[in-house]
């Protein structure tokens, strides 16, 4: 073989001939590398920033989240029904023995049946409505007998893989039925009965997105200066969503228009205020609630037909509470002594059958961190850029309101809020730690149990297929953005970036061998003379497999920069955008931290190197073998 | 005349030392002297030892179907320093003969010997290392690579025969003074004149020091003041390095100046 700076030499006045068609092969075959280039700064850049960010939330650990298989196939279970019926029976009896007790008027027929029947081209079917009295009681007793997977459950399940601790959460807006939540604007209480439009949004949010959560996943969260512990003003701790923070400090929300470093500036403004803020909520349970209603609509029927000569008021009328979240009062009672007697005996009536007597108080809570909103896909396009960077960028522990779980121990009425029985409230969402990622991969890979609804069926039981496939009754996933979803994610890039690899490579060595097959070509004549004044078969395929080596880096070369200037543009764009879901979703304490969405990779442009190598060199192959089986006198006489 | 002869080969020989010891001036000065005195001279008859021997040389090419045999048992000797021209019509055979000579083809039946070495026994490796040594090749187009300068293109031979750069580099520089291209070294084949390129192949098929010159038709590309000057340039050569020269020509000027002109007619030796 000849030296390498001479065949370099010789391969470089080969880089010279045919301008136009090298050009548009280095900038097609750069172009599809660029991407594999881009894409590898921009998430090199982002796992480094997520990496950056999640030292400060739940980065660190090893968690998982097991959600228990829920089925509710009682809706059609025969045995619930029955019971229904019986309970519904027992209901209407023992309700037209009180009414003739009380001597009030009773229609059974008016009580709602817990059993609807559908006509179904293979006859009549049954349906439990769980809605009703009967239907709900039925589906209770069931519950009780046989509960879904709990956290008990969830222990035995992980034992084998050296759980560290456990967690739950548990949202509080099943168990309302009814109850509301308001928060006291300036101390006062706002009376309206408009539906929200967005309740999502804002301190009306609490109502929808109030959980409880293990103090053991706050406390990563929990601002600078601030504790979890139940105040000794009895106010307790709370991490709000940001839109609520901004409300409750009286900040014009931001336009949909506004700038990125608009809402850095605004983020780094509510972090900075947030802490210590205190606001009472007004808590009216489900009759209170109504009478409320009942309230606002009459007075706002009274200013109405206030002008109008024939208007009667009724004869009963409630009034708006006289003090914040204060007992609905009766303005107005010309009722006639049987009338009242009648209603006496109704209420007690209905509160024998379940109906509570109107209850309503203030709880006074403490902002000790700030979350991010729960989106829902409300506002903008669900597939945007920023819906994007939301995703990556996602809290550990999602949006929304959190209050530990341990105040309830501290205050009995916060514990019986979030423990009333209910139908509708699904088992908690309960969470496992390990010491490492690799106990951590297994237990997930091992036990989440994801039930084929198809093999299972409408009246199949999920828990039992799991418990048959050898699993544990629950849906299990990395938690969050922890290091364990990084992992993934990280994995999940490799992959990807893997198999468009191989593919960018495929295209990309066609469109060079089509380059070097034709320079080659091109080069008989030369090849001939070079054989003739002694160049060996070697020396030549050293030439041009040199000239595809530097036509490969040329490639590389182009794809880095192009890469380089795309990733350099998206961290440009997107950074502040990045940085003002990281903030909030990573509560980081250094306020000046950012987000970027590019870094430097050197193993990841090594691999494009190589793989342009790699596509330069097998391009070369095929047509460099036919050219050193070729005759050069021949190739001299055709040239000639 | 034989003493005659005798003193222009050793003005010659001369020349050629003083330009290996870089004695440039005085190497341009003997070569001119030497090559006037060159000019003119008579035909003269081979006497040193053989150089290249064919013994029933036959090349039979395959057209699609048809078979063209292109040498039909040539049988030839040349002398060490001797300067031969093979002419003929086109189509004689006489290019075949000359590329069988240089190893560049392998012949259907027969022998080429050169230099004691039977090419048609040699691997495709050492009938590389055989060009590269022992042959000079030059070609009616001359074939410089046009993005190397003159001095870059005369070392080709020499990358392939792995000699250093400095010797390479030396080497370049004296022949490029002894063929008048001394101040062309820095330019592009385009930026010279035919006969240039002309001298700058001879140049580069010199620099590895061969025994033998092929050249085909090297004038065929050139004016007739230019190829007269190739012609002188190849009998300077052949006196001052003593090597064989063997020339494929249409011209029977240039043949006229070969010491001996081996005809070929349809595929043989006619004289």
């Amino acid at each position: 073989m000849i030296g390498l700076r001479d065949a370099t030499m010789l391969a470089l006045t080969k880089l010279r001939t045919r301008k136009i068609r090298l050009t548009v092969t280095i900038v097609v075959s750069g172009l599809l590398f660029s991407g594999l280039a881009a894409a590898s700064f921009v998430a090199h850049g982002v796992i480094n920033s997520i990496n950056s960010f999640s030292k400060e939330g739940l980065g660190n650990r090893y968690l998982a989240a097991a959600y228990p298989i829920t089925y509710y196939s009682f809706y059609e279970n025969e045995e619930v029904i029955e019971r229904a019926i019986a309970i519904h029976k027992d209901l209407v009896e023992r309700k037209q023995a009180e009414a003739k007790r009380l001597g009030i008027p009773y229609d059974p027929s008016m009580e709602p049946s817990p059993v609807t029947e559908v006509d179904t081209p293979n006859g009549k079917h049954r349906y439990l409505d769980n809605f009703t009295p009967a239907g709900k009681q039925a589906v209770l007793e069931y519950l009780t007998a046989n509960p879904l997977p709990g956290e008990e459950d969830l222990k035995k399940v992980a034992a084998p893989y050296n759980p560290k601790q456990f967690f739950s959460s548990k949202y509080l807006s099943p168990n309302l039925e009814g109850a509301q939540l308001k928060v006291l604007k300036d101390g006062e209480e706002q009376f309206d009965n408009r539906q929200n439009d967005r309740p999502f949004r804002g301190v009306d949010s609490l109502t929808q997105a109030w959980a409880l959560m293990s103090s053991g996943l706050l406390e990563p969260f929990v601002l600078p200066g601030q504790n979890l512990d139940v105040g000794s003003d009895g106010s307790i701790p709370i991490l709000a969503p940001f839109s609520a923070v901004e409300e409750l400090l009286e900040l014009k929300g931001l336009p949909a228009s506004a700038s990125a470093a608009e809402r850095l500036e605004r983020t780094k403004e509510v972090r900075a205020k947030a802490p210590d803020i205190r606001f009472g909520v007004c808590y009216r349970n489900s009759t209170s609630a109504s009478l409320l209603q009942q309230a606002i609509a009459t007075q706002q029927d009274i200013e109405r037909n206030k002008d109008k000569k024939d208007y009667r008021q009724p004869d009963l009328v409630y009034g708006l509470p006289t003090e914040p979240c204060g007992e609905v009062p009766i303005v107005r009672d010309v009722r006639s002594k049987a009338e009242k007697e009648l209603a006496a005996k109704q209420q007690e009536f209905d509160r024998i059958f379940g109906t509570p007597d109107p209850e309503q108080r203030i709880i006074t809570f403490r902002i000790v961190g700030v979350m991010p909103d729960i989106e829902f896909g409300l506002g903008g396009p669900a597939f945007g850029i920023n819906e994007i960077i939301r995703g990556l960028v996602a809290s550990s522990l999602g949006g929304g309101w959190f209050t530990p779980a341990e105040a309830t121990g501290k205050d009995p009425f916060l514990n019986e809020l979030f423990t009333a029985p209910s139908i509708f409230s699904g088992p908690e969402s309960l969470y496992v730690e390990f010491n490492t990622a690799a106990q951590a991969k297994t237990f997930i890979d091992k036990e989440t149990c994801k039930p084929d609804f198809a093999k299972v069926g409408l009246e199949g039981n999920p828990i039992q297929y799991c418990i048959e496939q050898g699993k544990g009754p629950f849906d299990i996933m990395p938690f969050g953005s922890n290091s364990l979803a990084l992992e993934d994610a990280r994995k999940g890039f490799g992959k990807i970036f893997g198999w468009a690899a191989l593919g960018v490579s495929v295209i990309a060595g066609i469109i060079m061998m089509g380059t070097v097959g034709r320079m080659i070509a091109d080069s008989r004549r030369e090849t001939a003379v070079f054989r003739a004044i002694g160049a060996k078969r070697l020396d030549i395929a050293e030439i041009y497999l040199v000239y595809a080596i530097c036509l490969s880096l040329l490639v590389a070369l182009f794809a880095i920069v192009v890469g380089l200037a795309f990733a350099l543009y998206a961290d440009h764009r997107w950074s502040t955008e990045a940085t003002v879901h990281a903030l909030t979703a990573y509560n980081a304490h250094d306020l000046n931290k950012t987000f970027s969405l590019y870094g430097w990779h050197t193993p990841n442009v090594l691999v494009i190197v190589g793989l342009a190598l790699a596509a330069g060199l097998l391009s070369a192959a095929f047509p460099l073998l036919r050219n050193l089986r070729r005759n050069p006198i021949r190739d001299m006489r055709d040239e000639t | 005349m034989c003493n005659v002869l005798e003193s222009e080969k050793r003005k010659k020989a001369t020349a050629f030392l003083k330009v290996f010891n870089n004695d440039l001036e005085a190497a341009i000065a003997a070569l001119k002297d030497a090559s006037l005195t060159a000019r003119g001279k008579p035909r003269r008859k081979a006497t040193g030892p053989v150089l290249v021997k064919t013994e029933n040389l036959s090349k039979t090419y395959k057209i699609g179907r048809q078979r063209v045999e292109a040498l039909k048992d040539v049988s030839i000797e040349i002398h060490e320093g001797e300067f031969v021209a093979f002419t003929g019509p086109s189509g004689s055979g006489k290019s075949t003969l000359l590329q069988l000579i240089g190893g560049l083809d392998k012949p259907s039946e027969g022998k080429v010997i050169v230099d004691g070495q039977d090419l048609t026994r040699l691997s495709d490796r050492a009938l590389s290392n055989f060009r590269n040594k022992t042959i000079g090749f030059v070609f009616q187009f001359f074939y410089l690579q046009p993005f190397l300068n003159l001095k870059t293109n005369l070392t080709v031979p020499a990358i392939f025969a792995r000699t250093n750069r400095k010797e390479r580099s030396e080497a370049a520089e004296k022949l490029a003074e002894a063929v008048g291209l001394a101040d062309r070294l820095k330019h592009l084949p385009k930026e010279l004149s035919g006969g240039q390129m002309q001298r700058a192949a001879i140049a580069r098929a010199l620099l590895n020091k061969p025994k033998l010159i092929l050249a085909d038709e090297p004038t065929g590309n050139l004016d007739s003041k230019n190829g007269t000057a190739i012609i002188e340039l190849f009998e300077k050569v052949r006196e001052e390095f003593g090597t064989t020269i063997v020339v494929v020509t249409h011209d029977p000027k240039v043949a006229s100046h070969a010491d001996r002109e081996i005809v070929l007619e349809d595929g043989r030796v006619a004289v």
